[in-house]
Order: C-alpha cells, then structure tokens, then sequence
C-alpha cells in the first residue's frame, strides 16, 4: 500500500464536498473551492512522482490533505445543522456522511502504518495521455462551469432596470 | 404555484458528477501506474542448483555462480567404446518440502557430431535409480521430478566412431527447465 491511496481518498472527499454543498445550496464559490481541491490533491500526484519525495513525506503531505478533507465535512455538518436547524438533515449527513468518511480514513491511515496489504482489483493500464485528456477535459468543463456561474451571479447582483411605462391621464 | 426548476443547479450538478467520475478515474489510473512503479523485480536464491560431482576433477566442471549453470571442460570419448563419467555433477533440491518437475533438453549440439555414435545424460536419484535419460544425438526430452532435499547425480555416457580423428570435437549445450520454482514461498 503506497501513500497515495490516502491522497485518493482525500480526492473523493473533496469530490463529494463540492456534490454536497451543490445539493444544500451553498455558496458557489465554496462549491468550486472544494471542487478545484480535488484537482489540487491529483495535481500532488504529479508533483511528488515528478520530484521524487520520499515515502515519509508524501504520506505526511496526503495526511495533512486528506485532514483537511475531513475538517471541511465536519465543519459543512456543523453549518447544515447550524443554518437550517432540521436535526434530519443534520443526522443524516452525520450518519451518511462524515461518521463513514472518518472511518475509512481512520482505517486507510492505519493500514498504512501497519503496512497491512490490501488486495485491490488490478486494473488495465490506461494511457497517461488519455488520464491527462481526462483531467483536461474535467479542468475546462469546471472552469466553464465556474465562468458561467460568475456571470450568471453578477446580473442577479445588478438586475437589469425596467423601464415602466408611462400611463398618461 | 409550481416552482420553477433551478436549471443553474441541475447543469451545475451535472457538471460536477461527470468531472468527479472523470477526477475519480484519473486518480485511480495514477494511483495504478505509481503502483507498479513501487513493484521492483525482486532476487531470489535458486532452490535447484548444480554442484560438484566425484567426478568433477575428470570432467573438469566448472559449477557457475550461485550453482545455475554447469560447464564441462575436459569431457572426452574412446574411439569405438563407451566412456562413462558417473558423477559428472550433481542437481540438488534445497527446498525443504516441495518437489520441483524438471525438464533436460538439447539447446545446441555443433562440432564433428557426426563422428559422435552415442551421448547419453542420464539422471540418478539417491537410491541410484534412473529417473530420467536424454539421448542428445536424437535430441530428445526427459522429465524428472528431483524430490526435496534430496541430491542426484548425473551421468555422462560418450561413445565417439571408430572412424573418428583424435582431432575432431563437438560441444553440447543443455537446458535444465524447472517448473514451480518461486511458486511455493
């Protein structure tokens, strides 16, 4: 087991976050923050394979990544409960959500440690220029989204004004 | 009144799960190669191997490093009778309780060979029994399973023509197969 299988769940955290916070209508911006971070925790792939870091630091640099992770599901419970008050809602994505989530991130922590083996299914090699097509793709659809968003957020902020008609007595 | 769809949030959703398969892929694909780059081609000692036999002084065997291959340098024949090294080397089985299958075969066979009438490897075991004989003029195969820890000899029959000149050579060159080694650990 290498250290990166916790960037990955890192990774999907912060790729459930921005889902989430879609879901329970959270700012956009925080949307895309969370959504971007994944991006950054696949960009730390590269830059440590690249580089060439040590194992030790790699799995400190993942930790502290996929702590953040963790700190950011805590923290959108807190203010789902906080901001709607519906203890439902705030149940549920403890139970769903964050309990689980802290869990298997207690546990990938702790088999990495213990350098206990897990079998996972082998998977065929996917070409690095499709993985880097994928990413791209992925990157330019966000950014788009992101764009679209901003703009779609500025005429809501200044509404375009209506002229009324004069009514002549 | 009915209220009107969010389209904005629909597409963005949409936006965001089709990045997160693609995101979830990637990363996965990553994780995949950086795996098998962390998979280097490990060493391991050989569990059969070749060593001296009594009569290696005569045969001049040559034992390789770490006992994987053998070579013969001063192997000769009588013109018209058959010589015979009987303990030319030996195939040791190191492993404590698994039996190897073993495969001897001719590789290569250059030289006066025509001049050579006979040339016979023939496995014994402990007891003495034969457990397997290449006829390497005919170049077939022989099947032996070496039992663990347990040594077994090798015997060399070379019978050269009576017609043959003291000046001719041949050189053969055998391959040991063994099946399961590294499978068993």
């Amino acid at each position: 087991m290498l250290p990166e299988f916790i960037g990955i769940l890192g990774i999907d955290i912060f790729l459930l976050l921005s889902i989430v916070t879609c879901l329970f209508d959270l700012p956009a911006l925080i949307q895309y923050v969370y959504h971007i971070s994944a991006f950054v925790g696949l960009g730390q792939f590269w830059i440590t394979n690249v580089f060439g870091i040590n194992e030790e630091t790699r799995f400190l640099v993942y930790l502290a990544y996929l702590g953040i992770g963790i700190a950011n599901v805590i923290f959108i419970n807190t203010y789902i409960h906080a901001r709607d008050e519906r203890i439902v809602w705030t149940t549920s994505f403890l139970c769903g959500i964050t309990i689980p989530l802290l869990l298997s991130s207690f546990l990938a922590t702790s088999l990495y440690l213990n350098k206990i083996e897990i079998s996972l299914p082998s998977m065929p090699l996917v070409p690095i220029e499709v993985i880097l097509a994928t990413v791209f793709v992925s990157a330019i659809a966000i950014v788009g989204s992101l764009i679209a968003s901003s703009i779609s957020s500025e005429r809501n902020r200044f509404p375009p004004i209506r002229k009324d008609r004069e009514v002549k007595k | 009144m009915k209220p009107r769809p969010n389209y904005s949030k629909i597409i963005r959703l949409t936006i965001f799960m089709s990045s997160t398969l693609l995101v979830t892929l990637a990363s996965a694909a990553v994780y995949n190669y950086i795996y098998l780059q962390a998979s280097p081609l490990s060493l391991k000692t050989a569990k059969v191997v070749f060593a001296d036999g009594t009569d290696a002084a005569q045969a001049g065997t040559n034992v390789g490093t770490n006992g994987t291959y053998v070579q013969f340098t001063s192997m000769s024949g009588w013109p018209n009778a058959t010589r015979i090294y009987e303990n030319a080397t030996v195939i040791m089985n190191s492993d404590s309780a698994v039996d190897f299958t073993c495969e001897l075969s001719r590789d290569s066979w250059t030289g006066n060979t025509g001049s050579i009438d006979e040339l016979y490897v023939r496995i014994y075991d402990d007891s003495g029994t034969p457990q397997g004989t290449l006829d390497v003029k005919a170049g077939n195969t022989t099947s032996f399973t070496i039992i663990h820890t347990e040594v077994w000899r090798v015997e060399w029959r070379i019978k050269w023509n009576a017609n043959a000149l003291s000046t001719d050579t041949a050189t053969v060159t055998l391959a040991l197969r063994i099946t399961g080694e590294g499978t068993s650990e």
